[in-house]
């Protein structure tokens, strides 16, 4: 496998540092190398947050901010008007972005035309949450579409870093809601 | 066995195995996590016969390394 990278995009209070981090585990866990870090910006809630993760088979020497992802993780569609979430995404590359609207109720049809058929999706991660965990933190929900969109992971390597880093109810909440977000991109992608 | 862990933690594993027995901390980024973790051994007793001091100011973390270094103890800060 050549190197992965993931950058996430979010605002301050959504988890985006910790998304990148709980998927640089799953990955861990598979036996592969990961690292995952966020940018420092203002920290406050609210603030647009950008999170990187690396995936590989070998060590990972690189230690800068991901300028070329291979899939973005969007937590926030309203991100899109304030900054350039696609800068440097590859043209093979993967989008997932957490709205309960469709990619053309969102005004992207011709940014995500340029991506290939199936590598686009978007996901009620926060309904899921709030279903789930009864807060609006969508991103164990989009870790869970994240591994049925990429297939990079597994969803049960997922739900283990969930449960590592949050045991008893709250990693258990989190872990229904990747497991819904999963099954609900696993599905589309199967009728697709 | 290989375990993947934020930065700063690994940096409190590894000052932990150096058996420091004054560590002395006046936190503020880039350095709270290590001093975090250390801070948890110490409570825990994973880190035993290990004095944690909370103090005011660098200055202050500084003077108290200086001095239990010269009393003969082995002593860390991140500050």
């Amino acid at each position: 496998m050549a190197m992965f990278q993931i950058r996430f995009h979010g605002r301050g209070g959504q988890g985006v540092v910790t998304a990148a981090e709980l998927l640089s585990v799953a990955a861990f866990l598979e036996g592969k190398h990961a690292q995952a870090f966020p940018s420092f910006g203002s920290e406050r809630t609210g603030a647009p947050v950008v999170s990187f993760c690396r995936i590989d088979d070998k060590e990972i020497r690189l230690r800068e901010p991901i300028v070329d992802p291979d899939a973005l993780v969007v937590q926030d569609p309203t991100l899109f008007k304030v900054i350039d979430v696609f800068q440097g995404l590859k043209p093979d590359g993967y989008l997932l972005i957490n709205s309960h609207k469709t990619i053309q109720q969102l005004d992207l049809s011709a940014a995500a035309g340029k991506l290939l058929a199936g590598h686009v999706r978007t996901v009620p991660a926060t309904e899921l949450a709030m279903r789930h965990v009864g807060r609006p933190v969508p991103n164990a929900a989009l870790l869970g579409g994240f591994a049925a969109l990429t297939g990079l992971v597994d969803l049960q390597s997922v739900a283990t870093a969930i449960r590592e880093a949050f045991p008893g109810k709250v990693g258990e909440a989190n872990v229904t809601a990747a497991t819904a977000a999963y099954e609900l991109l696993a599905v589309v992608s199967a009728a697709a | 066995m290989l375990k993947q862990i934020e930065g700063s933690h690994a940096m409190a594993e590894g000052i932990a195995l150096c058996r420091p027995e004054v560590i002395c901390a006046y936190p503020i980024t880039p350095q709270t996590h290590i001093v975090e973790g250390l801070g948890e051994m110490v409570r825990t007793g994973a880190l035993a016969n290990c004095e944690f001091i909370n103090v005011e100011s660098e200055f202050a973390a500084l003077s108290v390394a200086i001095g239990a270094s010269a009393a003969g103890a082995r002593a860390y800060t991140a500050t």
